[in-house]
């Protein structure tokens, strides 16, 4: 069982570390992440994985709210002045560790409270003075204590300075048996109730201790008072008592009484049977290690899913964007199935096909010039359609231009309402974008040709090409109604001709006659083309694809950057392993 | 008789007032509003209540003796003590009798000889009762004095300390050590050092043992002993300090205190961004400024680059006025040229009419409504990519455009407006200039002199042939008509000649009437335009607000006390 457990631990340790080192490029969302998990995590490096390697004695830390007289009481057990007592609140900076010679030496090789940088407190006054880094911890040498056991004096847990609250959460994650200091007036405070709740809860060991109590009554308040915080933090432990009027700032002699003529408190945590204590620590620490990690990796999920969903929402907006896009082919389109044909056809059909259509254009152009001049003149308008290349590609290069602003737009918008922390990912990378090349660098790919009709033109006869192929019974048919076409006017209007007026107009007939087909082939072959092959919208739904992947490639890529590597992190093996590991330990403790 | 708030005061808080009551689009304002909102209202409250009593809280950590100072200045078991914590739930409201109050739901006591104050025993601010957190909150949004209460060991609580950072400045505030056993403990020192620390202001600081002095008060003694400490000082200053003008003072410097605090948080977070803003609304005149031109080039290149249009309203304008013997002619000429464009949407596809067709009768007719006139679609495609350009750039600044056609709409509407103004005001003079010089007078004379003078030449030959008997053969007739037909023709095309002429001319100077007509700024992105200088107007007139309140400070009536 140890084993599986302190392979868990240690890899759930391993993976966290790695975790802090993938998030601490980022300090918000490792103040997310990270935020409310200094107890517990405190459990693991500093408690459950040490332990394992079998350092074991038992650590009494005394904690309690400012100027309640902790300091007091931890003279009091030692029974010298070690720690020193001042009148101002919060004087504690750093916390100070009594032990005999042997264990002392031991924490001071850092063996036995890890989380703390050990030093020899020479001056008693550097503890109260403040000066020496945060996780310093003075050790002194007592003898007079039995190596089994070791003492601790902590900073408070409820002044304004916030450095001791941290302090304080690090010693309850490395004590085993808490002693409560309270008085009269903080054995209700939040602050202090919550902080030992959390103790009881992580498995340690809390023992009341009423200072100034008033001894009238035989303890009459005092109890009450007691009685009242123990149901608050739900402990049954045995309560200790100190009476207000003792000159206790000088004598350190007296031992600290129970409540109801138990043994003293030093007598007390000497008599604690310290392998089962330990192991009973041990075990609700680990389970509550393991239910705390759980929400820990729960919450975390949590902002794996928001990450998720943020990147989806913007990728799925970039997607209905490029819908917008409508691009059209500029140039005439008819007559693309017509022009097809005719290039299939063989070599006589298409010389007449040829002839007969330079015949007909010459015709039309004709036509097409008489009535341009006079519907110039009846409506005054030049030609607003686009003519040339270039302009048709200008056209379609704005439209992009455009939606891909746009897009950027609404990517500025709701990265403002989206929330932390999603949302200083996606903020700062489009803070850093380059719009103006990000839309150049999308034009550019979606419009990859120079001319939009000719891609168009190819795109057709792509698609013709394939339905010939395909369909060969359809093309034989269709060869068969050309032929036909061909022929057959000119094949009944040659004997009527011959009939009607002689030799001559014959001629004529057979030179009218293809005229006459090429148009009627031309009118049928551009109902039907444009009826049986809609050549517009598979291109245009190219198009768009191009687009769209154009727009994913040069901008929600760069937008979606760093939301994508944390996603990796939330979504990832680490996650994964995390979530392994928090598992096995869940089932082994 | 007390004075009222400066007029200084009270014009910054109307512009306050006027702040808050934004509701545009730029999100780093509109997210103040509310909280600006609940300031003016609280400033206007404060303003009002000037002659009102002086409320006192007495706050503090549980068990601390904020109720046994209350009965000590009592001098009556007003309200509960007990050694369990918390004791006290409902605030104790101790007032003057006669008093109004508006302190509902809590216990309210009458009968204190304190005329101008109320004092209020609050709930402790630290136990695991939540509900007193709130409660006592309640209390210290209402108050104007407060009076911080501690015991050795809870001056440094932080959960009181919490409750009172963000009213720091807002209330005048003091201190008093409750449970002073001995002489001169550290705790002054200590305490007051990490007040200033964090920014607190301490009016006063009182050592006291409430305990003690509510004894001898129950006893009936009077004069306090030694071991009550400050409490003497303590109860003269509530008593006879804290008069009428002091508590104005007090009233006055809390409101301003919170007025200074509103305004140095609003130039925080808006003040310094008017600079980026006139930035952007340069960038908007820029992008204005070059739609206005590429739409003028559009129209330059559509509308009037038709000579047909031209020449044919201005054929038009000549028409009707030409008189003589060529004029006629020349209706009759105009009338046939004009016919296809009389005949309407008939050569036109599906007989509609396009933007020129429409332009040129609007230049031919005052009369036509220009709504269905000088539609392009081109002009909306340009607008909707510069506006596109200038939504981006106002988005980022924090500006919540929602994308409509409003502003396309308006444009629209404004660029028909002046166009169609230009072509039946201006554009319209010119031709009819022009007409009226080609139909003048001198110039009908001068035109109809050679055919007049023709027909008089040939009069004259027929009516002395008449009398002198001499025969007119057919041929004369018909050389004479054919001469005729030569001049009047000749002089036709010379006049046409002369209405293109007058119409290419027109038309130049009609290019430049448009080109000042949309030259004039702000003819696009209207509501881009008035979002960004209402927000300028507001970051402007925010970071004014700094020196009025400096002003205020600086007048004698706001001195600290």
């Amino acid at each position: 069982m140890h084993e599986n457990l302190g392979t868990a631990l240690s890899g759930f340790d391993a993976a966290l570390q790695q975790l802090r080192v993938a998030l601490a490029s980022d300090p918000v969302l490792h103040e997310a992440v990270f935020k409310d998990t200094e107890d517990w995590s405190g459990l693991l490096s500093f408690k459950l994985v040490p332990h394992l390697a079998g350092e074991g004695c038992l650590i009494a830390a005394v904690a309690g709210g400012t100027n309640t007289g902790k300091s007091t009481v931890f003279n009091l057990l030692l029974g010298r002045d070690v720690s020193p007592v001042v009148a101002t609140a919060a004087a504690t900076r750093h916390p100070v560790l009594a032990a005999n010679a042997q264990r002392a030496a031991q924490c001071l090789a850092g063996k036995l409270v890890p989380e703390f940088r050990p030093a020899t407190l020479d001056d008693s006054d550097a503890v109260v003075s403040g000066n020496a880094g945060e996780d310093v911890l003075y050790v002194a040498v007592q003898d007079a204590l039995p190596g089994r056991l070791v003492l601790l004096d902590t900073p408070d847990v409820d002044s304004i300075d916030k450095r001791n609250w941290k302090v304080a959460d690090h010693i309850r994650a490395a004590g085993d048996v808490l002693v409560a200091v309270l008085t009269g007036e903080k054995y209700k405070d939040e602050r202090v109730v919550e902080f030992f709740r959390h103790a009881l809860a992580s498995g340690r060991e809390v023992l009341p201790l009423m200072n100034k109590a008033n001894p009238a009554n035989d303890y009459a308040v005092a109890r009450r008072q007691l009685e009242e915080f123990a149901s608050d933090v739900g402990t049954d432990a045995p309560r200790f008592v100190l009476p207000h009027d003792f000159n206790l700032e000088h004598d350190f002699s007296r031992a600290v009484p129970a409540l109801d003529h138990g043994p003293d408190l030093r007598s007390y945590l000497e008599s604690v049977d310290v392998p089962q204590l330990k192991q009973r620590v041990y075990r609700a620490t680990v389970s509550h290690f393991a239910h705390r990690a759980g929400t820990f990796l729960d919450d975390m999920e949590e902002i794996g899913a928001a990450l998720r969903s943020a990147v989806d929402e913007f990728e799925a907006r970039a997607t209905s964007f490029a819908g917008r896009y409508d691009p059209a082919p500029g140039a005439q389109v008819g007559g693309l199935f017509h022009e097809f044909v005719q290039s299939k056809r063989g070599f006589v059909r298409r010389t007449i096909g040829t002839t007969s259509t330079a015949a007909f254009k010459a015709l039309s152009a004709v036509g097409r010039g008489m009535a341009g001049a006079f519907r110039k003149r009846a409506t005054l308008e030049s030609d607003t359609t686009p003519a040339s290349e270039a302009e048709i590609r200008a056209l379609h290069a704005k439209a992009i231009e455009r939606i891909t602003r746009d897009l950027a737009r609404s990517f500025v918008e709701s990265g403002r309402n989206l929330r932390e922390p999603a949302a200083h990912l996606v903020r700062d990378c489009l803070d850093r974008l380059d719009l103006e090349a990000i839309v150049d660098a999308v034009t550019a790919q979606t419009l990859k040709s120079e001319n939009i009709s000719q891609e168009f033109r190819a795109h057709a006869n792509r698609m013709l090409e394939t339905w010939w192929n395909d369909h060969k019974g359809k093309r034989r048919a269709l060869e068969a109604l050309d032929t036909m076409l061909a022929l057959v006017p000119t094949a009944i209007a040659a004997p009527l001709a011959i009939y009607a007026a002689g030799v001559g107009v014959t001629e004529t007939v057979i030179v009218v006659g293809p005229v006459v087909e090429q148009f009627v082939a031309r009118v049928l072959e551009y109902q039907f083309g444009d009826a049986m092959f809609d050549f517009l919208s598979p291109w245009r739904d190219e198009q768009r694809r191009n687009f769209e992947t154009a727009l994913l490639e040069h901008l929600v890529a760069p937008c979606l950057e760093e939301a994508r590597r944390y996603l990796e992190v939330f979504q990832g093996p680490v996650a994964d392993d995390l979530r392994r590991w928090q598992k096995q330990c869940l089932t082994t403790s | 008789m007390a004075k009222a708030m400066p007029d200084d005061f009270l014009s910054i808080l109307r512009q306050i007032e006027d702040i808050a009551r934004y509701d545009g689009p730029w999100r780093p304002l509109r997210d103040e509003c509310a909280l600006l909102r609940e300031r003016a209202v609280e400033l206007r409250n404060r303003e009002t209540r000037l002659d009102d009593l002086l409320i006192v809280a007495l706050v503090g950590g549980s068990g601390v003796g904020k109720s046994t100072l209350l009965n000590a200045i009592a001098g009556d078991q007003l309200a509960r003590t007990s050694e369990f914590r918390p004791c006290t739930s409902v605030p104790t409201v101790y007032h003057p009798p006669g008093a109004q109050l508006e302190l509902d739901q809590w216990v309210k006591v009458s009968g204190s000889a304190l005329e101008n104050l109320v004092v209020v025993d609050t709930p402790d601010s630290d136990t695991i009762v939540r509900e007193h957190r709130q409660t006592v909150q309640k209390a210290l949004a209402s108050c104007d004095l407060i009076i911080i209460c501690a015991s050795p060991e809870k001056y440094l609580d932080e959960a009181t300390w919490s409750l009172l950072r963000p009213l720091q400045g807002e209330r005048t505030m003091v201190c008093v050590e409750t449970k002073a056993h001995d002489e001169a403990g550290p705790v002054r020192e200590h305490w007051l050092t990490r007040l200033a620390e964090q920014g607190f202001h301490i009016a006063e600081y009182f050592r006291v043992n409430a305990l003690r002095t509510l004894d001898r008060k129950l006893a009936g003694r009077d004069e306090a002993g030694p071991d009550e400490h400050d409490w003497p000082r303590f109860e003269t200053y509530l008593q006879t300090e804290l008069n009428r003008e002091r508590i104005h003072r007090i009233k006055r410097s809390n409101a301003l205190g919170l007025l200074r605090k509103t305004v140095s948080r609003l130039r925080e977070h808006i003040g310094g961004r008017s600079d980026e803003l006139e930035a952007l609304l340069i960038r908007l005149e820029e992008i204005d400024a070059a739609t206005t031109r590429s739409t003028y080039e559009l129209l330059a290149q559509r509308l009037f680059a038709e000579p047909h249009l031209w020449a044919a309203a201005q054929g038009r304008e000549v028409a009707v006025r030409t008189k003589g013997i060529v004029g006629t002619f020349y209706r009759l000429l105009e009338g046939l040229r004009s016919l296809p464009l009389r005949l309407g949407g008939w050569f036109t596809r599906m007989g509609r009419l396009g933007p020129g067709r429409q332009a040129a009768e609007l230049l031919a007719d005052a009369h036509i409504a220009e709504e269905a006139v000088l539609h392009l679609p081109e002009v909306e495609a340009l607008y909707a990519s510069r506006q596109s350009e200038i939504a981006l750039d106002m988005a980022k600044a924090g500006f919540d455009l929602a994308p409509d056609t409003t502003g396309f709409t308006a444009f629209d509407r404004r660029l028909r407006e002046r166009t169609a103004d230009v072509l039946r005001g201006p554009a319209r003079d010119r031709l009819v200039l022009r007409a009226r010089l080609l139909t003048s007078w001198p110039v009908t004379l001068a035109v109809d002199a050679l055919p007049l003078t023709f027909l008089i030449y040939t009069s004259y030959y027929l009516v002395r042939d008449y009398f002198t008997g001499a025969i007119v053969t057919g041929a004369a007739f018909l050389h004479a008509a054919l001469v005729f037909a030569i001049i009047v023709g000749g002089e036709l095309f010379l006049m046409s000649l002369a209405a293109r002429v007058s119409a290419w001319s027109a038309r130049r100077g009609a290019l430049q009437d448009l080109s000042a007509a949309l030259g004039a700024r702000g003819v696009a992105f209207h509501p881009e335009r008035a979002a960004l200088t209402q927000a300028i107007r507001f970051a402007r007139q925010i970071e004014g607000l700094g020196g009025a309140v400096a002003r205020v400070t600086q007048s004698n009536s706001f001195r600290q006390s």
